[in-house]
Parts: C-alpha cells; sequence; structure tokens
C-alpha cells in the first residue's frame, strides 16, 4: 500500500522522469513540471485501476465459486435442526434382515441458566412435565453460572411437546440419536448396548463400534430372531419350573460355525441399561466357564477312535473304581461290569471314560483339545469371552477327570463348537455371530477328526439319545443324538451335591447333522415329576427336544420316518445291537 | 464520442448490475429450495427408518405369539405328524412309487392353501 502515492517505491517518477536520478537538474527543468505531473497522475490511476481491478477480480471469483461450487450444506445447516456432531450409528440385522438395533433422533433438553429469569418457577414447571426429575437437583443445575447444563436427554415427542409449550426462554432441545433395539431383552447378550452418547460398551456394539459408527451399511448378524425367541422362552420356562439361578443356551451351525441363538438368563433390556442389577449382563454362554461334565465324554470317545485306541468292540471294566492319586473315581449308577464303548457313552460310565483317557494320554488329550479351542478364548466377536480353565500340571490324574468333563472349565460356546466338530465330518470352525456370506474370507475350518470317526461319533450320539441317559431328547422325527452333562459345582475346596450345572449338547439330525444345540440350567431344583433329580438327562434334555420340536420346521428341517430300514441301518452300531441282542437272548435262557 | 463511450459504459455497468443481483436472488431462490427439497428428504427418511423400527417393533416373536393365542385361538403350531417333507411325500401317500416331483408339489400346496380355509369357516 505504500507503493499507492508512489512517494517512497517510485522515487525516480517524482524527481521528474524516468531513468533521471533524482536531484539531478538539467536546462529544461522549468518545462518539465507540467508534463512530470500528467506522467505522475497517470501512473497513480494505472496503479489505481490495477489494485480495483485485482480486488474485484478476487471477489467476483470468490463469488462465482460459492455459486457454483458452494457448499450447500454448510448453507443448510445454518437454519436446519442441529444435529449433535456423531453421525448415526448404523443397524444391527438379523440373518433374515430383521432390524436389532437403530439409532432414532431424539430431543434432549437443556439450559441455559444465565437466561433463565425465575428458576425456581422454572424447575418446577419442568418436573412437573418431568416427574422423574428431582426439583431441588433441576432447580440447583439452573442456578449454575454456566451456559449450558442438560436437564435431560432423550425426552419422548410428548414430552418435548410439552416442554416447548412452556415457553420459558433459556431451554432449548438438542436433536441427539439414541440406540433402540426393537427386540428388547430378547438378544441382549449377543448385542451389547451402549452409553448415554451412543458408543458401544457391551457385546457386538462394542466390538463393532468404530464399524458402526463409520460404516452406513447395516452389520448382519448370523443370529435369527424366531429361533432366539423359541429357545428363550423354553429357557425362561424351565428355569422358573426348576427355580434354577440361570440359564444359558445356544444353537450352532456345525457346517460353518455360524451362531443361529445365544441366550443366557437372567438378561436385561438393552433399552435401560441403566437399569440393571449385577448378574443379569453376564453372558453365561460366552463369558462364564463351567465344568460341564460328560458331554467331554463325546470328545473323549472321539480323540480315542480317532487315535485308533478303541473300536466299538472294545471296552472297559467298570466294576472297580479308578483310584489315582489319592482319588478314587466311581460310576453313579454303575453297572459294574465290563462294558463296550457304546455301553460306556450311553450309560455314561465315568470309570470307562476315565480309562479310556488314561490310554489316550494327556498329552495327546491336550494336542486334541487344543485343536478343538478349548485351552484358549474362543475366537469370536464378542467381546465377553471366557478364559477356559485349564490345569496348569496336565497331569494323568488330570487326564482321566478331565476325560469326563471334570478339572476343566469351558464355555457353552466351545463345548458346543468341539462337538460341532466332532459330529460336522470332523472339521472344527470357531463359532462366528457373523453370517458366513457376509464375512470377506471363508473360514474353510480346520480337520480334527476323520469322517470315519465323525461318523462314529454320530452314532453313539444318537444311541444315547434311543437308549441312554439323553432319551427325554429325543424329538420325535427329528433323528436327535446328544448327550447330557451334569457336573457339580465348585465350593471351596470340593464340591457340593445339591449345586449342579445340568447340561445337554445335542446335534440334529443325526443322518447329516446340520444344528448343534446347548441348553444349561444352573443349580436347577429336581421337582416330584423327576423323582427329585435336577440331572441334565432330566431338566435340560427336554428342552432340547420342545425346541428342536419348534425350530426345525423353522430353520427348514423336515421331520423324517426315525423307523425306515435305511436311516436305522445308516445310524446303527452293529457290534451294540449284537451285544443286546445276546444279553437279551442270555437272560430269556437264564429264565 | 465520449458521449457514446459514457454511455456504453453506463449501460454496460447498469446491465452488469442487474446481472449480478439476478443471479444472486437466483441463487438464494435455488439454494432455499434446495434447502428444502433436503429437509423433506431428511424428513421422509427419517420418517422410514423410524417406521422401520417400529414395524420391527411390532413383529417382536413374543408380541406376534401373544396375538395369535388371542386372535387365532384354535391355531397351534404344528406338530411333527403334520410336517412332511415333498420328497417323503410320495411314500405316504402311494408307499413305494414315486410319482413325479411336480405332482407332490401340485399336492402341498393345495394342502397348504385349503387347510386355514377349513379352520376358519369352522369356527362360524
Amino acid at each position: 500500500m505504500q507503493n499507492t502515492d508512489g512517494r517512497k517505491g517510485y522515487p525516480f517518477i517524482r524527481s521528474g522522469g524516468i531513468n533521471k536520478p533524482a536531484g539531478a537538474r538539467t536546462i529544461n527543468d522549468s518545462f518539465q513540471p507540467f508534463h512530470a505531473a500528467i506522467e505522475t497522475g497517470r501512473n497513480r490511476l494505472l496503479i489505481a485501476a490495477t489494485i480495483a481491478s485485482l480486488t474485484f477480480a478476487a471477489i467476483g471469483s470468490k463469488l462465482v465459486e460459492l455459486s457454483t461450487f458452494g457448499n450447500a450444506d454448510k448453507v443448510a445447516s445454518k437454519n436446519g435442526t442441529h444435529v449433535n456432531k456423531h453421525q448415526a450409528r448404523s443397524n444391527i440385522l438379523d440373518r433374515s434382515g430383521n432390524v436389532l438395533a437403530t439409532d432414532l433422533t431424539m430431543a434432549s433438553l437443556y439450559a441455559d441458566p444465565l437466561n433463565i429469569l425465575e428458576p425456581a418457577k422454572a424447575a418446577a414447571a419442568i418436573t412437573g412435565i418431568l416427574p422423574d426429575l428431582d426439583s431441588n437437583k433441576v432447580l440447583s443445575l439452573l442456578k449454575r453460572k454456566r451456559r449450558f447444563v442438560w436437564i435431560k436427554r432423550h425426552l419422548s415427542p410428548r414430552q418435548q411437546q410439552a416442554v416447548h409449550q412452556l415457553g420459558i426462554p433459556g431451554l432449548d432441545f438438542r436433536r441427539e440419536y439414541r440406540r433402540v433395539y426393537p427386540h428388547g431383552s430378547l438378544m441382549a447378550h449377543a448385542l451389547g448396548y451402549v452409553d448415554i452418547d451412543n458408543q458401544g460398551i457391551a457385546g457386538i456394539e462394542k466390538s463393532f463400534d468404530a464399524r458402526l459408527q463409520r460404516d452406513s451399511n447395516p452389520v448382519r448378524l448370523s443370529l435369527d430372531v424366531r429361533v432366539q425367541h423359541k429357545l428363550r422362552t423354553e429357557l425362561l420356562a424351565s428355569m422358573a419350573h426348576y427355580q434354577a439361578t440361570g440359564a444359558a443356551g445356544l444353537v450352532l451351525d456345525v457346517t460353518n460355525g455360524e451362531i443361529i441363538s445365544m441366550v443366557s438368563l437372567p438378561d436385561f433390556d438393552p433399552n435401560t441399561p441403566g437399569k440393571f442389577v449385577d448378574g443379569q449382563h453376564f453372558n453365561k454362554a460366552s463369558l462364564g466357564v463351567y465344568e460341564l461334565g460328560s458331554a467331554f465324554k463325546i470328545l473323549t470317545s472321539a480323540i480315542a477312535l480317532n487315535e485308533g485306541i478303541i473300536t466299538f468292540r472294545d471296552g472297559y471294566d467298570t466294576s472297580k473304581p479308578i483310584r489315582i492319586s489319592g482319588f478314587t473315581i466311581k460310576d453313579h449308577y454303575g453297572k459294574n461290569r465290563w462294558l463296550s464303548v457304546p455301553e460306556i457313552f450311553i450309560y455314561s460310565s465315568n470309570i470307562g471314560a476315565g480309562r479310556m483317557a488314561l490310554d489316550i494320554g494327556a498329552k495327546t488329550q491336550k494336542l486334541y483339545f487344543g485343536k478343538l479351542g478349548l485351552l484358549e478364548p474362543a475366537d469370536t466377536e464378542l467381546p465377553e469371552i471366557g478364559l477356559p480353565i485349564i490345569p496348569t500340571n496336565w497331569s494323568r490324574t488330570q487326564a482321566v477327570t478331565i476325560g469326563f468333563g471334570h478339572g476343566i472349565s469351558v464355555s457353552p460356546l466351545q463345548l458346543s463348537a468341539a462337538v460341532a466338530a466332532s459330529v460336522n465330518g470332523g472339521v472344527f470352525f470357531q463359532p462366528t455371530l457373523m453370517k458366513r456370506s457376509e464375512k470377506n474370507t471363508f473360514d474353510r475350518g480346520s480337520r480334527v477328526f476323520t469322517e470315519a470317526t465323525s461318523s462314529k461319533i454320530r452314532r453313539l450320539l444318537r444311541l444315547s439319545v434311543l437308549d441312554g441317559t439323553g432319551k427325554n431328547a429325543a424329538a420325535k422325527g427329528y433323528l436327535v443324538g446328544g448327550k447330557t452333562g451334569t457336573a457339580e459345582k465348585k465350593t471351596g475346596n470340593g464340591y457340593d451335591e445339591d449345586m449342579l450345572i445340568s447340561s445337554f449338547v445335542g446335534v440334529f439330525p443325526m443322518t447329516k447333522p446340520r444344528y448343534a444345540i446347548f441348553a444349561m440350567l444352573d443349580e436347577p431344583i429336581g421337582t416330584k415329576e423327576t423323582f427329585g433329580r435336577a440331572t441334565g438327562g432330566w431338566v435340560a434334555a427336554p428342552i432340547i427336544k420342545r425346541v428342536i420340536e419348534q425350530i426345525a420346521p423353522i430353520l427348514g428341517i423336515a421331520p423324517v420316518n426315525e423307523n425306515s430300514q435305511q436311516i436305522r441301518r445308516t445310524l446303527a452300531i452293529d457290534e451294540y445291537q449284537s451285544k443286546v441282542e445276546a444279553r437279551t437272548l442270555a437272560s430269556f435262557k437264564a429264565h | 464520442m465520449k458521449a457514446l463511450s459514457l454511455t456504453v459504459w453506463l449501460t454496460l455497468a447498469a446491465m452488469t448490475g442487474y446481472a449480478m443481483f439476478h443471479i444472486t436472488f437466483e441463487v438464494e431462490r435455488l439454494e432455499s429450495e434446495l434447502r428444502d427439497v433436503n429437509r423433506l428428504t431428511k424428513k421422509g427418511k427419517d420418517e422410514v427408518h423410524h417406521l422401520k423400527a417400529e414395524w420391527s417393533y411390532l413383529n417382536r416373536p413374543d408380541r406376534l405369539s401373544e396375538l395369535t393365542k388371542r386372535f387365532l385361538p384354535n391355531w397351534a403350531a404344528p406338530t411333527t405328524n403334520q410336517i412332511i417333507a415333498i420328497d417323503n411325500l410320495s411314500e405316504n401317500l402311494t408307499g413305494s412309487e414315486k410319482p413325479s416331483k411336480t405332482k407332490s408339489n401340485i399336492t402341498k400346496t393345495k394342502h397348504r392353501l385349503e387347510k386355514p380355509e377349513r379352520r376358519r369357516y369352522a369356527k362360524h
């Protein structure tokens, strides 16, 4: 700007001519002043015009930029409703596209205390509309020397209208997103919940927090609303009937590890996350680890068969208890004789399974358990994953007790996935809550057992439901197979006989397994109908039966004629049948 | 010459002034229109979003089961005996002889269509 008058920037011009040094005078100097003044004026005009043109050009280009490439959002937001800074979280859907979690915009009431003329009156009026607020608390908020205080977040449209009609200056609303779970507590543990600022703090909401906030595409889970409802309803009913303190249930697709249903009771309503009491948020299906008892005999048998240690013709003497390292292992309802492998399985003999585990050896047992994902926390999408409790020193004694499901604590999710691997042809899949088609990489699983071993396990599981401890799980037509599990709870140094974890792990249809289903009751109490017993076979197996009868049509599994020759042949264990026939014949002769 | 140049310049200035204001107002009008359209789009999207959430809420399995109990007291979940795989249908109808797939499909559809109707009218 200094140059505009030409004085500082153009010393040569002021002196009367270009190329003449300042102060140098010539003969023609007396004729020059007029000419020089015009020259100076012209130059100044030129400079002023250039500056003016540049300024107009700058303004013009800015105008063109604004009108052509103008940011419409900036203009729109000036008068539009203000929505809190973060974007809506994307939806969570079930496998068929039902909305499980979504964001709705709601009004939140805030105040500018410095603009409130009569805080006492205002507080009374507000608490008249929002009775759950404490009027003293509101008053103290309104008296604060601040420009912004929250009065109440997430008002209903009716409450908002009522507050609006009060017409109190200094009160205003801010539009905020609120997470809503239309199905309430149905899938509480799997979905998790968010805090007041819409940040995921449990379940899928937590593990997918970043994606849900960033990506507008919904997260599609493998869960099925209908199956979940059936399983939850049955578990709730049984929990009440047997006065259990809790329950857990799972339905797993054995062909790919998808979790179709995951229930943990008691549960909570994620719409009101502040209101649940201790224990309700604990996911028994994935976070809880339990000694799950006899269901481990499935794995013991599978390992022994896979390693060629036993065949269906072999067996063990179960008449004498196993004495090892000061422990005595007995059978609850022992047969006191030599039992074949299928018999050990269907009568759920601890001695038989223990001896089988001794033959397998601790090292091999541990190796297989590692392959079946039982030594590490399950690698699934939930943040609430239990760390299995495994013996630090995996000795022979441990091998024996683990053989029938004691001395190792795993989550129901881990056990179900391991059992799925033993029946689906021998391939282990990490359980997942994501629909497989949504995943970028298809998990091909890892082979643990041979197809032949798996086929044998399928027949053993079917036999256990037909002739063994799992009779109550037999849903007619659906070829259910499975194994009961009853474990006493640890109390201090020992086990309490009256505090049981009673479970059943089932698979159907056994000819071509598709779904594994698990049900567990925590500390059930036997009733008159169960003759006071609260074991897995009495309290958990009937749940499996009822659930399968209801979910099989939903999942597209049609019932078959269980007595057809073809099916009987597929699932028969000839060695067992011939033994039974021989024994029947012998008892007939004896009479 | 001077007068002509002055007239030209003044005309040009007037035209530019008019054009500038015209464009300004037009831009404001369009922006306001865009704002309205954006607002309506957002409102519409929000409403659809709310309706979807409501639809999911109204389709809660426990609610549907309650409604079924209340309004369709004679309806119950199908028992295993009422369900049969299409492939097995032939065995039940004609013993070992297996009719064509099309035939079994028609039989199944007919059965499905008729059954609820019969039940509904039987009540009255």
